[in-house]
């Protein structure tokens, strides 16, 4: 009975954490906040998609949401504004 | 990041979460199935059956024989969408040259040097997921996205010229890439042709020898399974998406003076 | 509890549509155009967690993946692995998914440089005063 209770402890917070990461990143004015809370979803998403038993999804998940798109959105930034009006 | 932005935030998690828990404890929540629907019995039931040699893919995952043999259209597809995006990208910066190699500057020592420890690790990785890819979970866009973080990571602790340094040019990337992509249309060509010049039956995009087709791609190495075309699909597609994504990477960092002064050459809204 | 996949599924899928909603408001509520982007990545991968939900199986013991630990000696063990694993194709699909997500916001993200380069800003809200064939400022 103890061990069976973890997937739902690990999904409460994680899903609880994601729903936090969205709104602050749609909320800052600040864009390079924005692309760190976007990485800190990612992470999030990563979990929940382990706990729902899909290892292929995770492996292919994790370097486009935490690796490449918030270093090319960094990027991005360099070249445009850091913070939006 | 204000207080308020986060208390708004942590309240509407904390409401959400509720919801659900009342939902589920109320007996109205989501019931997933009890049984698999016909087709995904139909494909796990012929992934790795080398009692059934008519309809299986000897690989013993099962994720990547609907990736490349089952469904194998749709992830060629895909691959046109990705060559399209890439070509799209390209051709917004068309005519940037490749900056000269400044000095490097860059972020602290610390870093830099845990990141010359941490970017063998990752092409490693990345190219024993791809090769692993019809055996555990894995395959060609997962290792070539994971080699592709190692640049990323690379230009923005050090900076671009040691990209350059390194000896890696873009227009190599851009050939290494259109090859790639050119041999996986020769590979779902290639039993078809060979069955035309020893006049049988041959389909395209064949894995596995039929009853009325005899002629198949390899499938066993040394006694592991080595499922025939998932492995060289895999292995090239690691090789163009790499590239291309790289490429992508580069394009995107180079410096806007670069950009302004090739783009002012050229009148694009004439 | 004996209605415990029951209780994951439901917890993720609540999240996941607060998540949707919270995006598409972002859509049309910031004015920058990189924010708008950046929503837009968070809906498209909001939406794939649902494709994995319809995946999603609870047979009488513990789920197992879509992937065989070795190869099968006898045609009784291809019965223990169905009896317990995870639907298959949801999967694969997803990942095409998540390709054709990468190559619409690289895409994008180098079309909001030349909009930077042309009109000197990202705001959406500038009034257009530049017509159709003459030159910017």
């Amino acid at each position: 009975m103890g061990l069976v209770i973890v997937p739902l402890i690990v999904v409460l917070v994680f899903s609880f954490f994601s729903v936090v990461a969205t709104y602050l990143a749609v909320v800052e004015k600040d864009l390079m906040g924005s692309a760190i809370f976007m990485a800190l979803q990612g992470v999030c998403y990563a979990l929940i998609y382990y706990t729902l038993i899909a290892p292929d999804v995770v492996v292919a998940y994790i370097p486009v949401s935490s690796g490449l798109l918030p270093i090319m959105l960094l990027a991005v930034l360099r070249k445009t504004e850091r913070y939006e009006k | 990041m204000r207080r308020r932005d986060l208390a708004v935030a942590i309240s509407l998690a904390s409401l959400s979460i509720a919801l659900g828990v009342a939902f589920s404890l109320g007996g109205v929540g989501v019931i997933p199935a009890k049984d698999l629907r016909g087709l995904a019995t139909s494909v796990l039931e012929n992934s790795f059956n080398p009692w059934s040699p008519n309809l299986t893919a000897y690989s013993l995952n099962a994720v990547a024989a609907v990736m490349w043999d089952y469904r194998a259209l749709d992830t060629i597809l895909e691959t046109a969408v990705l060559f399209a995006a890439v070509a799209g990208t390209v051709t917004l910066f068309r005519g940037v040259r490749e900056p000269p190699s400044s000095r490097l500057r860059g972020l602290s020592v610390v870093v830099k040097a845990s990141t010359r420890v941490a970017v063998p690790l990752i092409l490693v990785a990345g190219a024993s997921l791809a090769v692993h890819g019809h055996l555990s979970p894995g395959g060609g866009f997962q290792g070539g996205a994971l080699i592709a973080v190692a640049p990323a990571l690379v230009i923005t602790t050090l900076s671009i010229g040691a990209i350059y340094v390194a000896g890696v040019k873009a227009r190599s990337l851009l050939k290494a890439r259109y090859s790639a992509l050119l041999l996986i249309a020769l590979v779902s060509l290639a039993i078809p042709i060979a069955a035309t010049v020893l006049r049988i039956r041959g389909y395209i995009l064949q894995n596995a020898g039929k009853a009325d087709a005899p002629l198949s791609m390899p499938t066993w190495f040394l006694g592991t399974p080595l499922a025939g075309s998932v492995f060289i699909f895999n292995v090239l597609e690691l090789v163009a998406v790499s590239a291309g994504l790289t490429y992508c990477i580069l394009l995107m960092a180079v410096k806007m003076e670069d950009i302004e002064s090739s783009l002012a050459r050229d009148e694009v809204y004439e | 509890m004996s209605d415990l996949p029951s209780a994951i599924v439901t917890v993720v899928v609540t999240a996941v549509i607060v998540n949707i909603a919270i995006a598409i408001y972002g859509i049309f509520s910031r004015p920058s155009l990189v924010k708008k982007i950046v929503a837009l990545v968070l809906f498209t991968d909001s939406v794939n967690v649902l494709a994995v939900v319809v995946g999603f199986r609870a047979p009488g013991t513990f789920p197992s993946p879509p992937i065989l630990p070795e190869q099968p000696a006898r045609p009784e063990d291809l019965r223990t692995f169905l009896a317990r694993s995870v639907d298959p194709i949801p999967q694969a699909l997803l990942v095409t998914a998540i390709v054709i997500g990468l190559a619409v916001s690289v895409f994008l993200l180098g079309l909001a440089v030349l909009y930077y380069k042309h009109f000197g800003t990202t705001d959406t809200r500038i009034p257009q005063e530049v017509e159709v064939g003459e030159a910017p400022e």
